[in-house]
């Protein structure tokens, strides 16, 4: 679809045409999912968010008013959807600030993207929102303090926490390669 | 194997990540639109044709009420149409012979009998008329109607019957007159004539006897004009009622609840924000004039206070805002970026906050204030000590107070005022009333009623539908 026909879409949905609406979802709908299944804790959960995300697209797209990335813009409502959804803080949160590691770690080339998926959809709420944030979509964590409504120096805490357990669970798989390697003999 | 920044795998691994959901969330999605969109019948559709019905009722009940006063004093009417009525018969019977006569000259067919028919119609109507005009006793009436209507009545009989074109057909060839002594000639030719040619002439005539009838027919419609119009003076020599006291004075105050069916009055942002609406006071005079015992007009002046607040709202100090079209900021109150707080507190504050900055949950408050001037008519259900009326129509609303304010537990700060509300605007209204009468001069009301704008907000704001609610409460003094 070109630039105009983009724009023409947009201004149909905005006139909430089924059609175009249909349309939208069926143009944006895998791209916006992934994003919901990097935010959310499992697939059912990334559907139910994604629903709610176009629920909000649909009502709120009359205030696009195409300043920026269409893309962009639909993306941000998924994010918020699912910062909405689990930004409360969680019982077991640790307060202390600790200091940022740089978490490096040897690792196979052909890790699994579902693994990872899997691994980061099993953090803590506030640590998958706050890796996701800064790791993945770039956002700042002056940015996230905001969003999320805490101090930037949890969401450094956040984010360091978050890479420990990722590394730890990405060796603890590669151990259990290694161990299944050497097993059969 | 490789050393890496584990955020790197990440980003490399997930950046063409797409993933396809099932088709159930399209499903969900379509399903909730459509049921959606289903509910949308336009507010004003459904309160306009329910005006509309109101209004008609109350039409089509003021003008049987109408009838029903006026029917005693036009009794002699029915009265005269009935005898003309139980009279016919005996036309038919006694006047047969001169009808027959009638009858049978258009199927002479010769323009002077035309025109002598048609003299004697005339001449019939002019006696009725004469009669009537003159008359004061119906009995002298009656002879000018009889003669008349059997002229109209038997005329009409060719078109219809084969003996009639039967006598037609005898009367061929007969000079005719109007004078009853010939009917026994008539008759007695028509017994040894008849089976020869009546058939063909029958046929033959018909169009001529047809046009004839026509013209009688409209002779008798003149007449039962004629007639009609006496009625009607008589009914408007009806007497003038006995002067009851038709005006009506009354102060009135009201509860007020200002609500509204969607959209936001301040913003687009805020259209599924929750709204409270306040209860304030409106209060007034009204002026009423009974057209008659069950229909009132009535009109007024009251002033009208309606606030209600938009809920979950964020707002935080700013050192430029984000300012809301809408609002015509007071001085001070600029610096204060207010957005919803579903997506003020990520989307607004990142576009800016260079300092971070919390943002604070509250309400954003707006006060209107106007003098409703209503034009309303009011129909009497019941018209007993206790009254109950339904009452519709429209107010004309002149804005004269306009604030928003934000307002954060028990601290209110004045923002503006709203630049989107039109000065002059309008409601439609519907309502119950309900009157207790303490004494001839005195009522007290109680009036539930509802009141729908229509254009109380200019297009730049989303579709905000408010309507109010008031019970309105007064004591009305007669004169």
């Amino acid at each position: 679809m070109n630039h105009a026909g983009l724009d023409q879409l947009i201004n149909d949905c905005k006139k909430q045409y089924p059609k175009a609406q249909e349309n939208l979802y069926k143009r944006y709908a895998s791209t916006l999912f992934s994003v919901a299944l990097k935010y959310s804790r499992n697939y059912a959960e990334a559907e139910d968010n994604l629903h709610d995300a176009f629920l909000i697209i649909f009502k709120k797209i009359e205030q696009y008013n195409f300043k920026g990335s269409f893309e962009g813009w639909l993306k941000r409502i998924v994010i918020n959807v699912t910062l909405q959804r689990y930004r409360q803080p969680d019982l077991f949160e640790i307060v202390s600030e600790e200091k940022l590691v740089y978490v490096e770690l040897e690792i196979d080339e052909d890790l699994s993207l579902e693994f990872l998926l899997k691994i980061i959809q099993e953090l803590p709420d506030r640590y998958r929102l706050v890796f996701n944030l800064y790791a993945l979509d770039g956002y700042s964590h002056k940015e996230i303090a905001t969003m999320l409504a805490i101090s930037e120096g949890t969401s450094k805490s956040n984010l360091a926490r978050a890479r420990m357990i990722l590394k730890n669970k990405i060796e603890a798989r590669k151990e259990n390669t290694n161990f299944s390697l050497q097993a059969p003999d | 194997m490789e050393k890496k920044n584990i955020d790197r795998l990440f980003q490399e691994k997930f950046k063409d990540f797409e993933a396809h959901p099932s088709d159930k969330v399209w499903e969900r999605l379509a399903a909730r639109e459509k049921k959606k969109r289903s509910v949308i019948i336009p507010l004003w559709f459904k309160l306009g044709s329910a005006a509309a019905v109101i209004l008609l009722l109350l039409w089509l009940g003021n003008s049987v009420i109408d009838k029903n006063v006026s029917s005693p004093l036009v009794n002699e009417n029915p009265v005269l149409v009935k005898d003309d009525k139980e009279q016919q018969p005996q036309y038919n019977e006694v006047n047969k012979k001169v009808v027959e006569q009638n009858t049978t000259e258009p199927a002479q067919s010769s323009d002077p009998e035309k025109e002598k028919i048609e003299k004697k119609a005339s001449k019939n109507a002019a006696i009725a008329e004469e009669n009537r005009n003159s008359n004061t006793n119906s009995q002298a009436k009656k002879p000018a109607l009889n003669d008349q209507k059997s002229v109209v009545f038997d005329e009409n009989r060719p078109k219809k019957s084969s003996d009639s074109g039967e006598k037609l057909a005898e009367n061929q060839g007969k000079q005719s007159d109007f004078e009853n002594a010939e009917n026994g000639a008539v008759k007695t030719e028509k017994l040894s004539q008849s089976e020869t040619k009546t058939t063909t002439i029958a046929q033959t005539e018909s169009p001529n006897i047809k046009k004839k009838s026509e013209e009688i027919t409209e002779a008798e419609n003149a007449l039962e004009q004629l007639e009609k119009e006496k009625n009607s003076e008589v009914a408007s020599v009806e007497p003038e009622e006995k002067d009851t006291k038709r005006w009506g004075v009354s102060p009135r105050v009201a509860p007020v609840y200002y609500g509204s069916f969607s959209g936001s009055g301040i913003d687009p942002q805020f259209k599924d924000n929750s709204k409270e609406g306040e209860v304030n006071m409106s209060y007034g005079v009204q002026v009423s004039y009974a057209v008659n015992d069950r229909l009132k007009i009535r009109s007024g002046v009251n002033k009208v206070n309606l606030s209600y607040n938009t809920d979950n709202i964020g707002f935080s100090p700013d050192f430029r805002s984000r300012s809301l079209s809408s609002i015509n900021y007071s001085k001070g109150a600029d610096f204060i970026d207010v957005g919803d707080a579903s997506t003020f507190s990520s989307i607004a504050s990142l576009a800016n906050a260079e300092i971070p900055n919390q943002a604070i949950d509250g309400k954003l408050s707006q006060d209107l204030g106007y003098y409703e001037v209503p034009l309303e008519i009011e129909y009497a259900l019941v018209d007993k000590k206790i009254a109950l009326q339904v009452i519709g129509g429209l107010s004309t609303l002149f804005l004269n107070d306009n604030k928003i304010s934000i307002e954060d537990g028990d601290y209110t700060t004045p923002l503006g005022t709203s630049n989107s509300l039109n000065n002059v605007s309008f409601s439609t209204n519907v309502g119950l009333g309900i009157d207790y009468n303490l004494s001839e001069k005195l009522q007290f009301n109680l009036e539930p009623m509802f009141k729908y704008q229509l254009n109380s907000y200019k297009n730049t704001v989303s579709d905000f539908k408010p309507y109010y609610l008031g019970l309105y409460t007064g004591v009305s003094f007669k004169f």
